[in-house]
């Protein structure tokens, strides 16, 4: 009997953290709406106009380049003490807008232009005895160039 | 002697292999190097003269673009499996279709796939973990005056 309870808890135990975590929906936002310029992604930095050399700029010295990241961390864990199980769940992270505040803190110019030359995003579930973790990330990487002269 | 390193690697084997067990996921990089229109992560975009534009200052507003896509990853997340060629093109097909110049305020949402909560199907290492990105932005077209 006192298996078949012990079973019971922590089968339930299981199932409340995996529900926890499988259920909830935690999604990241991956923006630079704040910026003030075009924050332009791909070869074309202008309508009708595209950057030859797109796939070769590098850094080099001079150009500003930024990169950063964000993140929604959601933590479960949970405790057996005696009959009582506690699940306690945090969250945490780093906000969506700090990727506008990261490019505007490279002090664009006029004559500069804002280049985003990689993307990326990921999203894991960990599950393990005692907790889970979920996360969902997401990040820009880019550079702040010198304009191409007019007509290019 | 002998034995205290037996127990430190096996004690390191098994941190190691609890660090990782049911950790499912998927990374991916988006480059949008085929992309044939301009696209803005901001609400401006540059016209031909460099002049910086926004909706309703020289651009109108067609419709949103919204495009669903999954990101594949196997190995605990280490391996990717999904590139983003398709990516390029759905968004300029979008454009095309909308008989427009560009995009605005181009963002994207990431959440985790359904495949992530499999339990213990996620503890294999070749298990595919999953993750769900909306890609969004707004479809705009020069306003006839600027054409």
């Amino acid at each position: 009997m006192k298996r078949r309870s012990k079973m019971l808890t922590v089968i339930i135990t299981a199932s409340s953290v995996l529900f926890i975590c499988s259920c909830s929906s935690y999604p990241q936002l991956i923006t630079s709406q704040y910026v003030d310029k075009p924050v332009i992604i791909g070869p074309y930095w202008k309508i009708g106009s595209k950057l030859d050399n797109y796939s070769s700029i590098k850094e080099q010295d001079g150009v500003k380049v930024f990169e950063t990241e964000v993140e929604r961390v959601l933590t479960v864990t949970t405790q057996q003490q005696g009959n009582y199980q506690t699940t306690n769940t945090y969250s945490s992270g780093i906000h969506s807008d700090n990727i506008s505040r990261d490019i505007l803190m490279q002090n664009p110019t006029d004559e500069e232009l804002i280049l985003i030359k990689q993307c990326y995003i990921g999203a894991y579930l960990m599950y393990a005895p005692g907790g889970a973790i979920q996360k969902t990330f997401g990040g820009v990487e880019g550079m702040i160039i010198t304009k191409p002269s007019k007509g290019k | 002697m002998k034995h205290s390193i037996k127990f430190i690697i096996i004690t390191g084997i098994l941190s190691f292999s609890f660090s990782i067990t049911g950790c499912a996921g998927a990374r991916g990089k988006i480059k949008l190097e085929e992309l044939n229109h301009p696209v803005s992560m901001s609400p401006y975009l540059y016209d031909k003269n460099g002049k910086t534009l926004s909706i309703n200052n020289g651009l109108d507003y067609s419709r949103g673009l919204f495009i669903r896509k999954k990101y594949f990853g196997t190995f605990y997340t280490t391996v990717r499996l999904t590139g983003d060629g398709d990516l390029s093109r759905q968004i300029d097909d979008a454009i095309t279709a909308a008989d427009s110049d560009g995009i605005v305020n181009f963002h994207y949402v990431v959440d985790q796939g359904g495949t992530n909560g499999c339990v213990p199907l996620t503890w294999l290492p070749v298990w595919p973990g999953t993750s769900d990105v909306v890609f969004m932005g707004d479809i705009v077209k020069l306003s006839k005056g600027r054409r």
